[in-house]
């Protein structure tokens, strides 16, 4: 029988700090080994800068978040004028959709819509950036003006229908110079078969997410139904290396930029074996 | 010598002492007379043992100290805490300042430096209050150590991390005899063990606490452990699994006796809430029970104060919307007066039960 001395918890302390920290660094190397996975370019619009308040303002870590979006079922224009970021429910995740996920779904009843609340699966999530779902947001944005614009030319003085208008004039300027052109537009179980579909590296990348139903009752005279829900993706925060810090640090929200309050820039982020982003570049730009 | 660690010896040091004062009883009362070269050699040894003691383990020698080492105590596991905290906050103050090299360095320095001056200032400390700062501080830098490595690299969130987490605050709390560090590695061990219940069973590793029987499986990995592997040399150690084990397993309890949607059964809310009522009371009392038959004061309090809860629990539902307050209040007393006289009749059996065993 081994008399446990202290060499022997000097020896297995040494061991246990060296061997997670070679699993941690060999994993994040194999990560970026070999061509990335996918790799984008991206705006001030589609990365959010860090908050500086957290901790007091005592937290010098810079950290930068995907500005991610869904397309969602317009609503009056709601959906439109002020898109939600990291949540969402798009349209192509629906019932056939979650049971392709492997989501069960039971037999609807007031337990099974309540027990099944927020309990989310991991799944692929494909991004999409500056793509067709970008190009129908502002298709929408312009649809929702031209709506406003005839309502306003029926009823020219009405104030309720001016601000309408304008509102939805604000809408369409956000969509064009502000708002993210990175939409989650799929989702899947595996890598290469998501990959066979959307072929374009530069244009999409695939990341780990959660997605979650619920059944939605629907006063709108359509059917109450399941839907998916996507709760968060991964790897959606990337550090950023001490040489880039000052690209960002009078970088602003997207909308300060736009009203020439802040600095623009654009970055280039790689997503690698185990689709985990790293910073590759950053440069000031020219506002787009 | 016979004692391995600080906690035995005390022990052992508290019982001699309690033992001379019980001994000038029976000497005053007549009941028992030692003759002079048995005394002495009785205070020899007690005097040898208590000097050994002092000068190995720096135990309490009076009451006086003992209150004192109370204190110490109490700012040894603030400052353990604080300290921690502080490396915590230091980290993230100056973090983004270092290049992506020497932060990688940094972190691996400070989980090995600081690994190391604990086991230095174990060798050097009989006292054990130092020690545990110490041991905090090195826990901490290796928490911050692998969680920082995974924010500068982006790095999946993953519940094995909790692995050497656990393993190294485990390594620490036996080596260095110390529960704090215990209920640190007890801690990640749950959490660990819930998380990969509750992966097993298709969820996502960080909603494990969304099915609260994902934590049963820990639970009986807490109960079972101290009873397969003896821990005869870490006085506390038992108990401690013991505790956290009956905690993992009544907190759920109690929130699916109130929360039937959060079951993996399926059946009617109600019908889960009253299942898992009764299986709070039957756990509680075989608790009771336990802690009686095997002389473990832990378990039989906690499970008491679990089979108040869930009593209380039944007395809100039943009538607090139907009873004048005063009277619901006057009933949870008077069960509290019941429940004194239950357990003194209990100690009493207990006592004529060890009488006639002995």
């Amino acid at each position: 029988m081994i008399i446990w001395q202290r060499r022997h918890t000097l020896i297995m302390g040494l061991a246990l700090i060296v061997m997670t920290n070679a699993v941690a660094l060999l994993g994040a190397a194999y990560n970026r080994s070999g061509s990335p996975e996918s790799q984008l370019v991206l705006s001030q619009r589609e990365l959010e800068s860090p908050d500086r308040q957290r901790y007091g303002g005592e937290d010098s870590n810079f950290v930068l978040r995907l500005r991610w979006r869904v397309i969602q079922p317009d609503m009056d224009g709601q959906n439109v004028a002020w898109p939600s970021y990291y949540f969402g429910s798009p349209e192509w995740l629906d019932e056939k959709k979650l049971l392709e996920l492997g989501i069960d779904l039971p037999q609807v009843d007031d337990n099974a819509k309540y027990r099944h609340k927020g309990l989310q699966k991991d799944v692929l999530l494909v991004l999409e950036m500056n793509g067709t779902t970008y190009q129908r947001a502002l298709e929408r944005a312009r649809a929702y003006l031209a709506k406003e614009q005839a309502v306003l030319n029926v009823m020219p003085g009405s104030q309720e229908f001016a601000r309408r208008f304008k509102a939805a004039s604000e809408a369409l300027a956000r969509e064009e110079s502000e708002n993210s052109r990175l939409f989650v537009v799929d989702a899947g179980l595996d890598v290469s078969v998501l990959r066979a579909r959307y072929l374009a590296r530069d244009r999409y990348v695939i990341v780990h997410g959660r997605i979650y139903p619920a059944y939605s009752h629907s006063d709108r005279g359509q059917q109450d139904r399941w839907s998916g829900f996507i709760g968060d993706i991964d790897n959606d925060r990337i550090s950023v290396p001490l040489k880039w810090r000052q690209v960002f640090e009078s970088a602003r929200d997207p909308g300060a930029v736009a009203a020439d309050k802040g600095t623009a820039f654009e970055a280039v982020v790689a997503f690698g074996q185990r689709q985990e982003p790293w910073l590759v570049s950053a440069a000031a730009s020219l506002r787009p | 010598m016979n004692a391995s660690s600080r906690t035995e010896a005390q022990q052992r040091a508290d019982e001699i002492r309690v033992f001379q004062r019980e001994l000038e009883h029976l000497e005053r009362e007549g009941a028992l007379n030692l003759s002079p070269e048995q005394r002495l050699l009785l205070d020899s040894h007690h005097g040898k043992l208590l000097a050994q003691y002092a000068q190995t383990f720096d135990i309490d020698q009076d009451m006086q100290a003992k209150q004192l080492s109370l204190g110490m105590r109490v700012a040894s596991l603030l400052g353990a805490l604080a300290l921690a905290a502080s490396v915590f906050f230091l980290f993230h103050q100056f973090w983004g300042r270092f290049s992506t090299v020497a932060q990688v360095a940094i972190l691996i320095s400070a989980a090995f430096a600081t690994f190391f001056a604990t086991l230095w200032i174990q060798v050097r400390d009989s006292s054990g209050y130092f020690t545990k700062l110490a041991a905090m501080v090195a826990f901490a830098c290796f928490v911050l150590n692998i969680a920082m490595l995974g924010q500068i690299f982006n790095i999946t969130p993953s519940d094995k991390a909790l692995i050497p987490w656990a393993a190294l605050a485990f390594l620490l709390a036996y080596t260095c005899d110390l529960r704090l560090l215990q209920v640190a590695g007890v801690l990640c061990l749950i959490a660990f063990i819930s998380a990969s219940t509750g992966t097993w069973s298709g969820m996502y590793w960080l909603d494990f606490g969304t099915r609260p029987e994902n934590f049963f499986p820990a639970a009986l990995a807490l109960l079972v452990f101290p009873q397969i592997v003896g821990h005869d040399r870490f006085p506390g150690f038992a108990s401690l699994y013991r505790i956290f084990g009956l905690l993992t397993l009544f907190l759920p309890i109690l929130v699916l006796a109130n929360w039937g949607y959060g079951s993996y059964l399926e059946a009617a809310p109600d019908l889960i809430e009253g299942f898992y009522q009764i299986c709070g009371f039957a756990v509680s009392m075989a608790a009771i029970i336990l802690g009686i038959r095997r002389h473990w004061p832990e378990v039989f309090n906690t499970g008491i104060v679990f089979f108040v809860i869930f009593l209380y629990t039944k007395f809100f539902d039943w009538w607090w919307e139907v009873m004048p307050k005063y009277l619901f209040f006057l009933v949870l007393g008077l069960t509290a007066v019941l429940f004194l006289f239950v357990i003194k009749r209990l100690r009493a059996a207990v006592g004529d039960g060890l009488r006639r065993a002995q």
